[in-house]
């Protein structure tokens, strides 16, 4: 490639700030130092100056020396000092397009992209810390003028419908969920989990008081604040005050702007206030849709809606293809449907047979025999018991088999003519809808006692960031065959190259 | 019968079960050389009580993991183990304790490889090593001339792609 060019300018900048982040520690410390003569301070400040000098040479040489091109296969990597690399990565392997805007970035008025493909080892992805933004829509725009006609027509196959002719025109826009004021309260509602950490430490502070008289050991001002009631009571809703501002606060700033959209052939999810998010996916590149509900998700009837991708994802901090994570159930059953043409949510799921919760219920509590192990072993006096130890064996073995029992009650599983459903989960639940042709690979297992009973767990593999390994455990045997020819006869869907 | 899967055709070699056999025995006996060394360096050293009783449990279990794995387990999964694979998917069932069935599609196979260690090439075997996307999976003995006509066959069929990968 004759045309390479360099990275954006301000990637030394950005560099930079990064290594302040990384370094905040050592700077505070060098500067509450900077007086002092000892040895460990000198340390300190030769440490910092010869990082500081080794990053802004590192920087330096790197965009010296890093280059890339792109044309319309393909992006053309180019990097190394004394060892070059180039390194080619076509555009039909890219499976999903992150974009993220931080506060410096929107400071200077630019942005970063990474390009993520399915291929697992370091260079999976392909990215631009600092580019400007209209360089981040070229390459986007390449990106997805190389996919998106293909795409198309393969979809339209599958629907057997006309397509019009004309790609070049600009596809239509849907937007299908921006997040109300209303929305947004709500959703910091499910973060308030922490105020009862405030009620019950308060309840318990009470009553240690009552056993130890902390009162008395505590000196000085603390002491007499905290022998008020009526000052406790003043703090404690202070804190509840606060910690509701902050929780609405926090939601708003992370989840206040959220759009859910999608054309033709993509979705695009853009969230963020402060720091800017956008996402988008080919609509065939979503390997399957993951539905979560916590504990408390569920009492408010909120559910987050995943989209499953085989490229990466991001961590759970800056997860991006979660579409808006306290949307109403309903509405995320037919967001889904509205995203992802054929995807839709049954609720008409089967429940295990009865002999399933036998069979889980027999299974051998592992965990729980070893606790019993030690305890028995130890003989701690608990609550001032002789046999407190027994009583906590007991009640662990109650809380063990209930737990099982609850997560049978939440197991349900679906198994239409394209998809497959399972749900999952104790005190939360977890569903997994993918289609056939997305599965890589099935598997059907049975235990001993499985054989006896008429069991088998069913297992699906899907792929996403890593592997996704998904077993539903102690289907009736039919139905365990019935998965193993549905999934057998899914080349009635596959199109083959 | 309602309460059993299909399960394929095709077997392991005859002469797996030496060959797994050997196996194991030599990786018991390799094992059995470590807990030796550590016996004589804890006596070298005069080590405690303890070192002794890492010994003898280490010993137990060896012995009871031998005839297991020695005695019995190589029937077992000699006669448990089958496969089969068509121009669409490759299926594999093995274990009797733990029945497991698979299906991978052949579009979906990424590599598929024979290998061959000393104790496979004293009795002509070799075990054949499919790779998915998402897992591998082996096929632990077969004759030389099923092998490689079975890795070409797979690999003929998984050329093959879809759309979208």
């Amino acid at each position: 490639m004759n045309d390479m060019q360099r990275y954006h300018p301000l990637s030394l900048v950005f560099d930079l700030a990064d290594f302040i982040k990384n370094f905040a520690f050592l700077l505070v410390i060098v500067a509450l130092n900077i007086g002092s003569d000892s040895w460990f301070s000198k340390l300190g400040r030769i440490v910092l100056v010869l990082s500081v000098l080794l990053t802004l040479a590192g920087s330096v040489l790197k965009w010296f020396t890093r280059k890339y091109a792109v044309d319309e296969l393909a992006f053309h990597l180019q990097n190394g000092l004394f060892e070059k690399t180039e390194r080619t990565v076509y555009f039909d392997k890219i499976q999903n397009v992150q974009r993220h805007t931080s506060f410096l970035h929107k400071l200077f008025g630019v942005t970063s992209i990474t390009f993520e493909t399915g291929t697992s080892g370091m260079n999976s992805n392909v990215k631009f810390d600092v580019l400007k933004r209209s360089e981040a829509d070229r390459l986007e725009a390449l990106v997805k003028e190389f996919v998106a006609p293909d795409s198309n027509k393969i979809e339209s196959e599958i629907e057997s419908e006309a397509v019009p002719a004309q790609h070049s025109e600009a596809p239509k826009r849907i937007v299908h969920f921006t997040p109300t004021r209303k929305d947004t309260i709500k959703a910091s509602f499910t973060s308030f989990s922490f105020l009862l950490i405030i009620v019950i430490g308060a309840s318990l502070f009470s009553k240690i008081n009552r056993f130890f008289d902390v009162e008395e050991r505590v000196e000085g001002w603390l002491a007499s604040l905290l022998t008020s009631g009526w000052v406790i009571a003043g703090i404690i809703i202070l804190l509840i005050v606060v910690a509701i501002g902050i929780g609405i606060i926090v939601t708003f700033v992370r989840y206040g702007k959220y759009e859910i959209a999608s054309d033709e052939s993509r979705i695009y999810i853009a969230k963020g206030v402060l720091d800017e998010t956008a996402f988008s996916i080919l609509k065939s590149r979503v390997q399957a849709v993951e539905i979560t509900q916590s504990f408390m998700k569920r009492i408010l009837g909120l559910a987050e809606v995943k989209l499953i991708s085989a490229g990466d994802l991001g961590d759970d901090e800056d997860e991006v293809s979660t579409l808006y994570p306290f949307l109403p159930v309903k509405r995320a059953y037919s967001i889904i449907s509205e995203l992802l043409p054929g995807y839709e949510v049954s609720l008409t799921t089967k429940k295990l047979p009865k002999k399933a919760l036998w069979a889980r219920l027999i299974k051998p509590y592992w965990f729980w025999l070893i606790v019993t192990a030690l305890l028995t072993y130890f003989r701690p006096e608990i609550f001032r018991l002789h046999y407190g130890w027994l009583l906590v064996s007991l009640v662990f073995l109650l809380l063990l088999v209930v737990g099982r029992i609850l997560n049978y009650f939440n197991t349900n599983y679906a198994l239409t003519d394209q998809f497959i459903q399972l749900s999952e989960g104790t005190f939360g639940k977890t569903t997994l809808l993918t289609s056939r042709h997305k599965v890589i690979e099935v598997s059907v297992k049975r235990t001993k006692i499985q054989q006896w009973m008429g069991l088998a767990t069913i297992g699906i593999i899907n792929r996403a960031k890593p592997v996704r390994h998904d077993l539903l455990a102690d289907v009736p045997i039919v139905e365990a065959k019935r998965f193993y020819e549905w999934y057998a006869n899914r080349m009635k869907e596959v199109q083959l190259k | 019968m309602e309460h059993t899967m299909e399960v394929p055709a095709h077997r392991l070699a005859k002469h797996a079960v030496p060959a797994f056999r050997w196996g194991s025995a030599i990786g018991h006996v390799i094992m059995l050389a470590i807990i030796g060394i550590f016996f004589a360096v804890s006596i070298y050293f005069s080590w405690g009580q303890w070192s002794r009783w890492i010994v003898w449990i280490a010993v137990a279990l060896m012995l009871i993991s031998g005839i297991w794995s020695i005695g019995f387990r190589p029937f077992y999964v000699h006669k448990h183990f089958r496969y089969g694979f068509s121009d669409e998917f490759l299926q594999i069932k093995s274990g009797a304790f733990y029945e497991t069935h698979e299906l991978i599609p052949m579009t979906k196979i990424q590599a598929v490889s024979t290998n061959q260690g000393p104790i496979l090439r004293k009795f002509g075997l070799y075990s054949l090593t499919i790779e998915t996307m998402g897992s591998s999976h082996e096929i632990p003995a077969l004759p030389k001339e099923v092998a490689v006509d079975v890795r070409n066959q797979i690999a003929l069929y998984a050329k093959i792609r879809e759309v979208d990968e």
